[in-house]
């Protein structure tokens, strides 16, 4: 191993701590809440449920704790760090321009592909060991028995499962030397695995393909009761050499780029000749013609990729596997306790509403938005820094306050173009599937979602106008969300009082899908998004930009 | 007339760092004023504070008339600004970054933009990121000229260039000034400067050190001496000779760098030695800086 390998480890281990941090404390957090709570309702569940929603068979407040926060939320949030990692490993070096001088000196394109791998496995190697101890140490402190619960096997499988995804991340990246194809690639897979292996074995039929999904191997053989399942870490395993060999197949057999930029789809369709004097004709310089429609340009990728992703796969797919599996469900909802209803988020499983509160506007949505807002939020002017392209920028008579705002604007098109997408998707659903949902009601969750997106991308907007880095700026703003979602969850069960003090109560806690629109929930999100923006103009125009 | 730029008492620190110290500074409408000094001397530090992208810890600076802070915005309106570390977008053409600059600014002569684009020979359909990093700065140089300012920051900008087009930015420079324009060239390229520059201010671990016309720059006297011995000479014949800046025997060829009286130089040499062969050269700036920068440094 050498300098390569070292470098990689050491550029990578913030964010991989930070990850760590993120999810022990909430880990901590939410056994602290789980104990206090009676988890007897729990036992009158059926298994299959339990397991949809990632609690798994027999809970008890350790494996829900376990099981909620570390193979759910923590397995979505390591498997993204890893794919960020693994796809900035080649591609990252070729869009920085750092590639050429690195491959200068006598090493071959195989080697880096295969130190960046090791990187990678080292340092979520060492996340994992710093789980284990915190999925070991808490239980002593919060005095809370785990016996007979197999920690290691649990965290082994989850940390070989997240390291699959970076593999994935990392083949893509030396495939096609693009990091946001890669990152867009293999988070599609994360999300679609991660949805196809909670969904399909309840579905009649379709239990067994639930093997295709990487993510049904996290799980597998319930490894937090029955200790490692060799089996599924046989897979994982074969999986993860396949996507190294992938990667070093892909990275021998092309052209290296130098400081290449974003695709751009409409940009592709340009330097066609006949398309150019088409597009000539249609948009003349539109795109270059005000820093927001650049930006609009710039993201179009991304925020196209999230909003067929909500459309297509979330609105269209889910609409026929609810119709599938509604009498099932309708059966199993008339025997909750109220207290399961609103451990569900308030939703009623056994209908439509409920079944798409869970599965689509309780996580996926929040995150699917949040990719774009925060994307664009954080870089609206630390990307710039980063790039070097601001000094350009601001020799022209525009002030700092003037970009931003451009930059803005793109951020709020973009997450409406989203979260329309969401809202057409499941129109489409509901009316094919004749699922019998109140479209009103599922605007007005749209717009409560759409609100939610703007706050968190205010917040990176903040952040990366405040201190002019981006990764910061995503770090900060995605882990905030994701911390305030799991307080939420908690403070749902458990009624506590510092519920609506968390954006993500007046985002769904009023159940927009069943009472529509909330007044003083729109009041709120939007106030708030005004604030964390509008605060971060003065902070700009205090500070030295980064060159 | 009042001056083109005003600098009074700049300075910047990074915590206990001083980037830059106390720059007190006049440059006059129509020169071309050369902003000298090695790598890291605090040359880019004082460029980003006049164009605001810093902030000065102490003092402050105008530019024609205009507080390079409070009135950064209307600043740019008549100043052309090159970076010396810039990145352009690299998914557009050349001709798509102009345009968008031009938007940006407003009042861009687009005919004049054609003449640029000719003189500097730039391919400007094709995408920036697939261009040569040459190109690529011929176009940063076309968007800080291209609205015809009336003061330019340059930062290094003849990075990448061949040395045709470095020519070109020159003569583009001095038709500038010419004009009544004023054109801050920030360079550690001593020749360059020694080239186009009117006036040269020398900078040195963030202080301005020596502030000259280019014509009292050399003035100072210093030469290049390279004489032609009968044998090798010792090194004792030379010591004590006063002036003698710098000192290279290779047999019996000597190779000085003098300052002061060469009547003195030879009359040591030839008290102790046969005098062959003699030529002497004025020194070029190169010289006259490395000599500031050893007594600054000495």
């Amino acid at each position: 191993m050498t300098a390569i390998y070292v470098r990689s480890v050491t550029s990578h281990l913030r964010a991989v701590a930070l990850g760590v941090l993120a999810l022990a404390i909430l880990f901590i957090f939410g056994m602290a809440i789980y104990r206090s709570i009676d988890m007897s309702i729990l036992d009158q569940l059926p298994d299959n449920l339990l397991s949809m929603i990632g609690i798994g068979p027999k809970a008890d407040v350790a494996s829900l704790a376990y099981n909620a926060i570390f193979s759910t939320y923590g397995a979505l949030l390591i498997g993204g760090i890893a794919i960020v990692i693994g796809a900035s490993e080649v591609a990252g070096r070729e869009r920085d321009g750092t590639i050429g001088l690195l491959l200068a000196n006598p090493i071959s394109r195989g080697r880096l592909v295969i130190e960046s791998a090791m990187a990678l496995f080292t340092l979520f190697i060492v996340a994992g060991i710093a789980l284990l101890g915190v999925g070991l140490l808490t239980p002593q402190f919060l005095d809370v028995s785990i016996t007979g619960l197999s920690i290691g096997g649990f965290v082994t499988q989850l940390i070989i499962g997240t390291v699959f995804y970076g593999f994935l991340a990392l083949a893509v990246s030396a495939w096609t030397g693009k990091s946001q194809i890669a990152i867009g690639i293999s988070s599609s897979v994360l999300l679609i695995s991660f949805l196809a292996a909670g969904l399909l074995p309840l579905i009649s039929g379709l239990e067994e393909y639930a093997r295709l999904s990487p993510w049904y191997y996290i799980n597998a053989g319930d490894p937090l009761r029955n200790g490692l399942d060799l089996g599924a870490i046989v897979v994982l395993g074969s999986a993860s050499v396949f996507c190294v060999l992938l990667a070093w197949v892909g990275i021998n057999r092309r052209d290296l780029r130098s400081r290449s930029g974003n695709i751009q789809i409409l940009g592709r369709l340009r330097w066609n000749p006949f398309a150019t004097q088409l597009m000539g004709r249609i948009t003349g310089r539109t795109m270059v013609s005000r820093i927001w429609i650049k930006t609009i340009y710039q993201f179009q990728v991304l925020s196209l990729l999230v909003s067929i992703f909500m459309f297509g796969l979330m609105g269209l797919v889910m609409g026929p596997i609810y119709a599938d599996m509604g009498t099932t469900m309708a059966q199993l909802a008339d025997s909750y306790p109220p207290e399961i209803i609103a451990f569900f988020g308030g939703g009623d499983f056994g209908t439509a509403e409920g079944f798409f509160q869970i599965e689509i506007f309780g996580l996926v949505a929040p995150i699917a938005i949040m990719i774009v807002t925060i994307a664009i939020g954080a870089k609206a002017i630390a990307g710039e820094e980063k790039d070097k392209t601001l000094a350009l920028l601001l020799a022209n008579p525009i002030s700092r306050s003037y970009v931003l705002t451009q930059k803005l604007i793109a951020m709020l098109i973009w997450g409406l173009v989203v979260a329309f997408a969401t809202f057409a998707g499941v129109a489409l659903a509901n009316l094919i599937s004749d699922l019998g949902m109140n479209y009103f009601n599922l605007l007005a969750t749209c717009v409560h979602l759409l609100l939610l997106g703007y706050l968190f991308g205010g917040v990176a907007v903040f952040l990366g106008a405040a201190i002019g880095r981006v990764g910061l700026a995503i770090g900060v703003s995605a882990g905030a969300a994701l911390v305030i979602n799991v307080v939420n969850g908690i403070a749902e069960i458990n009624n506590g009082w510092w519920e609506k003090f968390t954006p993500f109560y007046w985002y769904s806690g009023t159940d927009p899908l069943i009472n529509g629109f909330n007044v003083t929930g729109i009041f709120i999100l939007s106030v708030a998004t005004a604030i964390t923006i509008g605060s971060s103009y003065p902070l700009l125009n205090r500070r030295d930009l980064r060159g | 007339m009042e001056p083109a730029l005003i600098t009074r008492g700049l300075g910047k620190n990074y915590g206990h760092l001083a980037a830059l110290v106390d720059m007190t500074l006049t440059v006059e409408k129509g020169v071309i004023f050369g902003f000298l000094g090695p790598n890291g001397a605090g040359k880019t530090t004082a460029i980003r504070v006049l164009m605001d992208e810093i902030r000065a810890s102490s003092g402050g600076a105008s530019i024609l008339g205009l507080d390079t802070h409070k009135d950064s915005v209307a600043l740019r309106h008549k100043i052309g600004y090159l970076p010396s570390e810039f990145t352009l977008y690299p998914n557009m053409t050349g001709a798509d970054l102009i345009h968008f600059f031009a938007n940006l600014r407003g009042g861009v002569d687009t005919d004049y933009v054609k003449v640029l684009v000719e003189r500097f020979d730039v391919q400007m359909t094709k995408k920036i990121g697939d261009l040569s990093s040459g190109n690529q700065q011929k176009i940063g140089i076309i968007q800080a000229f291209m609205n015809k300012p009336e003061f330019l920051i340059l930062d290094e900008p003849s990075g990448g260039l061949d040395p045709l087009m470095q020519r070109e930015l020159q003569g583009l420079m001095r038709e500038t000034a010419d004009s009544g324009g004023t054109v801050f060239l920030s360079s550690h390229t001593l020749s360059e400067v020694q080239r186009v520059s009117d006036r040269v201010g020398i900078i040195r671990q963030g202080k301005l050190i020596a502030l000259e016309s280019i014509g009292s720059l050399r003035a100072k006297g210093i030469r290049k001496i390279e004489i032609e011995l009968a044998r090798e000479p010792d090194v004792s014949v030379f010591s004590g000779v006063p002036g003698i800046r710098s000192l290279l025997i290779e047999r019996n060829r000597v190779f000085i760098s003098h300052e002061g009286k060469v009547q003195t130089l030879l009359a040591a040499v030839m008290s102790k030695c046969e005098l062959r062969d003699i030529s002497t050269n004025e020194a070029d700036l190169e010289e006259v800086f490395l000599t500031y920068y050893h007594e600054e440094s000495a």
